[in-house]
């Protein structure tokens, strides 16, 4: 029981993922909101209409639903901002969907609680002959969503980048994304009984919002998404059935814990790598500093500097290097290999002062402050440009420029 | 040659062009200027039909104005950089066919050579955030050449762009011209329009002249163009310096 419990899991979350990355991408995370809360109402509507809980009329049911929702927050737009509009129209569905199913559907098996959250748990006992009917049903739609991004995937690319062009190209933007509200209203109507219509937006959301902090490129977007669902599902699955909590909700959850970990350790855009790349700037910035402050002291014939006027932190990974040698005497001085990389920052730094004062017409007060800061920023490539133009052999102040 | 008819657009009931009527004819090469507000991407917008007109018509041979009869290029800041998408991607986009497209070889060969054009070769594969200010223009202006359409609309191409970018887009639109392609630029620079244009439109909500450069760039043109508020400036200035 718990191999179909995985397995419908995996089917659902990996079907939500690749739903969801063009929904990210589009900027309409909030309609993919709205509309799994709206399609209650079409669900409702077909039990008021038809005393059936047919899938295929449920799903029909929702997808006009959804439709009409972005159809109505759409018009309500040219008064509203689209996300209050938005607002307004999926709390009123959605509450209107509450009061049919709590006065049509007492004697069906629909519970709030499902509402919220799913019975995923409960579905492979509902079978057709060994075969759990959501586990054909889950099947059913991977397949469907999988070929309709395989054969529209450019249509949703380029309307969901660039408007004016897709309608150069003869596609109309609107019916894209009319056809795309259909897309996820049916996904969320057929995941409705698994997963409910809260928490569906977090496995069509979460896996691509993981992926684009991860790469920026469209395909391993996709792949990363599709990994990521793979992995919160395992994980939620193990999660939910250890202590007994709604499937759904230990998916979601695990999607939220594989979430944070991307958004600090990301190797470009995580908190923590941004971190630690500031850390490593400051860090490259007071070496350079000392390693200029000494290179000035050699110019003014002072070979030693005491142990005290050097910072500890930067003692040993400047002699680790070897930049830096203790002396005879007691204190520090430069190796011949910290004497070229002292000659290197005040090169940087007299360059630019000559720049400024050449090239941009700065007084002589006005260079030593900003050069001072911009000299740890000069690429090898800006500081030959520098020394092509600049001439002298002096800084503005008369100085040598090494 | 593109007609425009008596066009009017107004925006929440405010007028932003007025009765603007122009012949724009096949191999020009024309640059929209005038003041902030003037309505000068609005004229492009109205043309491609991405804004309602209120009256008027733009026509192309005699035949309503197609979107797809022109390659546009828009704003800097209207596009999303950050969109996973690479300078190929971009300009393989202009490619797509409808709703039912494949990308052939030809179409391949056809986006690198555009952006060969456009000195971006090394930049293919790159992540069109990761492009500077003047690379990202030049990825858009490959997209365009690659739709081989006959007109090309841009709307602030040499906005904010390094001079190497400036000089390869000003080369571009002459070869445009040699082609015998209808390019309407939006420019902010009055200074390079002689250097960059055959034609220019002078507009402030209403037209106020359309013709070779050298015709309407006229001292009074300009200062109806640019309005009462030059005026103004001046006569502040003799106050003040008296």
């Amino acid at each position: 029981m718990i191999e179909w419990i995985f397995l419908i899991a995996l089917l659902v979350s990996v079907t939500c993922a690749i739903s969801g990355v063009f929904l990210v991408l589009r900027r309409d995370s909030l309609l993919g909101d709205s509309i799994s809360h709206s399609i209650l109402l079409g669900i409702a509507l077909v039990f008021l209409i038809f005393e059936s809980r047919d899938p295929l009329l449920m799903t029909v049911g929702g997808a006009i639903a959804g439709v009409v929702t972005a159809l109505l927050s759409k018009f309500l737009s040219s008064r509203l901002p689209i996300d209050t509009s938005l607002g307004v129209v999926f709390s009123s569905f959605f509450a209107l969907g509450v009061i049919i199913i709590s006065f049509t559907a007492r004697n069906v098996d629909l519970d709030p609680s499902c509402v919220l959250y799913g019975n995923l748990e409960l579905l492979p006992f509902d079978t057709i002959g060994e075969i759990p009917k959501a586990f054909l049903r889950s099947l059913a739609l991977f397949f469907l969503v999988l070929g309709f991004l395989l054969v529209f995937w450019r249509v949703l690319l380029v309307s969901s980048f660039d408007e004016v062009l897709t309608k150069a190209l003869g596609i109309n933007p609107k019916v894209v994304y009319y056809v795309f509200v259909c897309l996820i209203s049916v996904v969320t109507v057929l995941f409705f009984e698994m997963v409910g219509s809260i928490l569906v937006i977090g496995m069509l959301v979460t896996p691509a919002a993981c992926s684009l902090l991860l790469t920026t490129r469209l395909n391993t977007v996709f792949l990363f998404s599709i990994a990521i669902s793979i992995i919160s599902t395992i994980l939620g699955v193990k999660l939910s059935l250890s202590i007994d909590a709604p499937v759904a909700a230990g998916i979601a959850t695990a999607g939220l814990i594989l979430f944070l970990i991307v958004l600090f350790f990301a190797p470009k855009n995580g908190v923590f790598s941004k971190f630690i790349e500031r850390l490593l700037t400051r860090y490259r910035i007071a070496t350079e500093d000392l390693l200029a402050d000494l290179y000035r002291q050699t110019e003014k014939g002072f070979y030693v500097t005491p142990k005290s006027s050097i910072s500890r932190f930067l003692i040993p990974g400047l002699k680790l290097r070897g930049l830096l040698e203790g002396s005879s005497q007691g204190g520090f001085s430069l190796t011949k290999k910290g004497h070229d990389a002292g000659a290197l920052v005040i090169r940087k730094h007299r360059l630019f002062e000559s720049f400024l004062e050449q090239e941009i017409g700065l007084p002589p007060d006005h260079l030593h402050e900003i050069s001072e800061k911009v000299e740890h920023f000069i690429t090898e490539k800006s500081e030959s440009e520098l020394r092509e133009s600049i001439k002298s052999e002096k800084d503005p102040h008369g100085k040598v420029i090494p | 040659m593109i007609e425009f008819h008596n066009v009017s657009v107004a925006y929440k009931k405010k007028p932003v062009l007025w009765n603007v009527d122009l012949e724009i004819k096949k191999g020009s090469l024309v640059a929209i200027v005038g003041p902030n507000g003037a309505g000068k991407s609005t004229l492009l917008k109205a043309a491609l039909g991405l804004v309602p007109l209120s009256s008027g018509y733009v026509r192309f041979n005699d035949k309503p104005l197609a979107p797809r009869e022109v390659s546009y290029v828009p704003q800097r800041e209207n596009v999303d950089w950050d969109f996973p998408v690479s300078v190929l991607d971009v300009v393989l986009m202009s490619r797509y066919k409808g709703w039912f497209n494949r990308i052939t070889e030809q179409d391949y060969k056809i986006a690198k050579e555009s952006i060969e054009r456009l000195e971006i070769s090394d930049l293919l594969d790159n992540q069109i955030g990761e492009l500077s200010g003047g690379q990202q223009q030049r990825v858009f202006i490959a997209r365009a050449l690659a739709q081989h359409s006959e007109i090309y609309f841009m709307d602030e191409p040499f906005a904010a762009v390094d001079a190497k970018t400036e000089s390869i887009i000003a080369n571009i639109l002459k070869d445009l011209t040699k082609e015998n392609k209808t390019v309407v630029v939006v420019h902010h620079d009055l200074q390079t329009v002689p250097e960059y244009f055959d034609q220019s439109l002078l507009l402030n909500v209403r037209k106020v002249a359309y013709g070779d450069v050298s015709d309407v760039f006229t001292n009074e043109n300009l200062i109806k163009t640019y309005g009462g508020r030059l005026n103004v400036l001046e006569d502040i200035s003799l106050e003040m310096g008296r």
